[in-house]
């Protein structure tokens, strides 16, 4: 399983026949650190993210995966139901001065909500 | 199966661009159960975007029904129908196609798909928000 992981185009051939694994999000950031990732989503975890799926594609810029997302876009009529997901293979924050700050943000960008719809009640 | 009208949990994530320079919360949304976008809960705006490259994800995917163009702004409306939040029912979402220099990495790409707005999430069928401070679970809850 973890050959075609090394090798985007075996992980797309090996797909196509279906004799190839799913993989989870975190091996693939693990081993494509910094790069455009395309994959179908098989299964979600509990809060509703991507957890595991197909390695479609792999790609050093936002612009090729692209391209990739538009060649493979005909195969998410097959019915299974797996969406087509791209995102930056970067390792998952959840702590730190920017996570905190970010987290700060959102709050104070709710409490103005808050605010506004407490005066459209009005 | 969920109905329509059940609550919605999930939890936020983090995205930050590579050189540090943007950070935002995300939700996770699917559109037709064919594709996944991140978009972030935006607590100041009063409409929802999603950038010219989701559009393009989705209109690939034939998921684009049906374009609003307004001729005073030139601006583009469409209404993404089959909308799932963390995997669950959610209500159809009216966006505006724009590019969102707000969601741009430092180098010019785009992290996240586009924002849900206040119309979604705090004017629209939502009735209440409930957020975890700790874990950053957020539960929806539809009007009944």
């Amino acid at each position: 399983m973890m050959d075609t992981l090394h090798n985007p185009a075996a992980a797309t051939a090996a797909t196509k026949d279906g004799k190839t694994g799913t993989f989870t999000i975190d091996e693939i950031i693990e081993h494509y650190h910094g790069e455009w990732i395309l994959m179908r989503v098989t299964e979600d975890d509990e809060d509703g993210w991507p957890l595991r799926g197909y390695l479609l594609d792999v790609a050093p810029t936002q612009e090729e995966i692209l391209q990739a997302w538009t060649r493979r876009a005909p195969e998410v009529s097959d019915g299974k139901g797996w969406p087509l997901y791209t995102f930056l293979a970067e390792p998952l924050i959840t702590s730190g001065p920017e996570y905190e700050t970010a987290v700060r943000e959102f709050f104070m960008g709710l409490l103005q909500a808050g605010g506004l719809r407490d005066a459209e009640a009005e | 199966m969920p109905k329509p009208n059940d609550d919605i949990s999930f939890r936020l994530r983090f995205r930050m661009d590579r050189l540090r320079q943007r950070t935002w919360l995300a939700v996770p949304t699917s559109i037709g159960s064919i594709a996944t976008l991140d978009l972030v809960p935006n607590s100041v705006a009063t409409r929802s975007v999603i950038t010219p490259i989701a559009y393009h994800k989705l209109r690939d995917l034939e998921l684009i029904d049906l374009d609003i163009h307004d001729l005073q702004s030139g601006r583009v409306t469409s209404v993404l129908g089959n909308v799932s939040i963390a995997g669950l029912s959610a209500p159809d979402l009216a966006v505006q196609i724009r590019d969102v220099p707000e969601l741009l990495g430092s180098d010019g790409r785009f992290l996240v798909d586009g924002y849900l707005g206040l119309d979604y999430l705090f004017f629209g069928d939502f009735g209440s928000i409930e957020i975890n401070t700790r874990t950053l679970r957020v539960t929806l809850r539809p009007d009944r």
